[in-house]
């Protein structure tokens, strides 16, 4: 799978996307994660294994403490695909708009029909 | 960043749907035909640098269209086809679509049409069989280099509960 399809197939799930938003605010530990999900700390774990083999999570080594913190890259790569699709799909509104412009003179409708 | 010539809104509220929307000020009758009269839809739908030697429509339930867009540069042809399967004038047009260079891209459209104090909401909702199908029509854009903001990047990741959210945000 390519990197984009694993972080989409990483984003899918709506607790991984929880997670993520808690990484957002900071980094923290698995226990930490696994508090307001009422999730096992196993659960937690395989959600975290996704997220960090989709580069989205990574965990510290320090074997004590071992924070996962939020990696923006994978991420910045979905918002570029979404805000192409959008600027598609703007560039082609904006010809539809100039269109209705035209065939439709003097298109102001700040009265009601 | 100046957001008033950029209106249209992009939210992905499930694993299977992309959803485009954006106001016109237009009636939903007059946003109906762009969308479903050749001459029309010649009109706005190719890009200036596209041509479009096919635009069929035949507008009635199980009705067939194919429209294909042609890059003249490099001679490559998107044919695009499908059939309608829902034609309620002027408020709703439902058609599948595929991609016909891209086996295993068949979805269906939903696009709605509107009106509230003289403006028309039109929104596509893209619905695909399965995440990858969806994933891909998303991601078959453009490697358009584009500016981002963790702004975006939280609109997408929220997706589901922020579309309106996502909205207000200049």
């Amino acid at each position: 799978m390519d990197n984009l399809s694993l972080t989409f197939a990483a984003l899918a799930d709506p607790t991984r996307r929880a997670i993520l938003a808690r990484l957002a605010r900071g980094e923290t530990t698995v226990t930490e994660l696994a508090r307001p999900f009422d999730l096992r700390l196993p659960t937690v774990s395989k959600h975290l294994k996704v997220l960090q083999r989709a580069g989205l999570v990574t965990q510290s080594r320090d074997a004590q403490w071992r924070p996962c913190r939020l990696e923006a890259k994978p991420l910045e790569e979905v918002a570029r695909w979404a805000e192409a699709f959008r600027a598609h799909w703007e560039d082609q509104f904006q010809r539809l708009d100039a269109y209705l412009d035209e065939v439709t003179p003097r298109r102001k409708r700040g009265k009601k029909k | 960043m100046e957001r008033r010539n950029d209106p249209t809104r992009l939210s992905l509220p499930s694993d299977l749907e992309i959803v485009v929307t954006r106001d016109f000020d237009a009636s939903p009758a007059a946003l109906f035909q762009a969308w479903t009269e050749p001459a029309r839809v010649r009109r706005w739908v190719p890009c200036p640098t596209m041509t479009m030697p096919v635009c069929e429509i035949d507008l009635r339930e199980g009705g067939p269209w194919r429209w294909v867009l042609r890059d003249p540069a490099t001679g490559v042809d998107h044919p695009l086809s499908g059939h309608y399967t829902d034609v309620a004038r002027p408020d709703r047009l439902v058609f599948t679509r595929r991609h016909e260079s891209f086996p295993g891209s068949d979805h269906v459209v939903t696009v709605s049409f509107v009106e509230r104090g003289g403006v028309t909401t039109v929104s596509q909702v893209f619905l695909h069989p399965s995440k990858q199908s969806r994933d891909g029509h998303l991601a078959s854009g453009m490697e358009v280099g584009l500016e981002e903001t963790w702004l975006r990047l939280a609109d997408l990741v929220g997706a589901s509960a922020s579309a309106s959210a996502a909205r207000a945000n200049p």
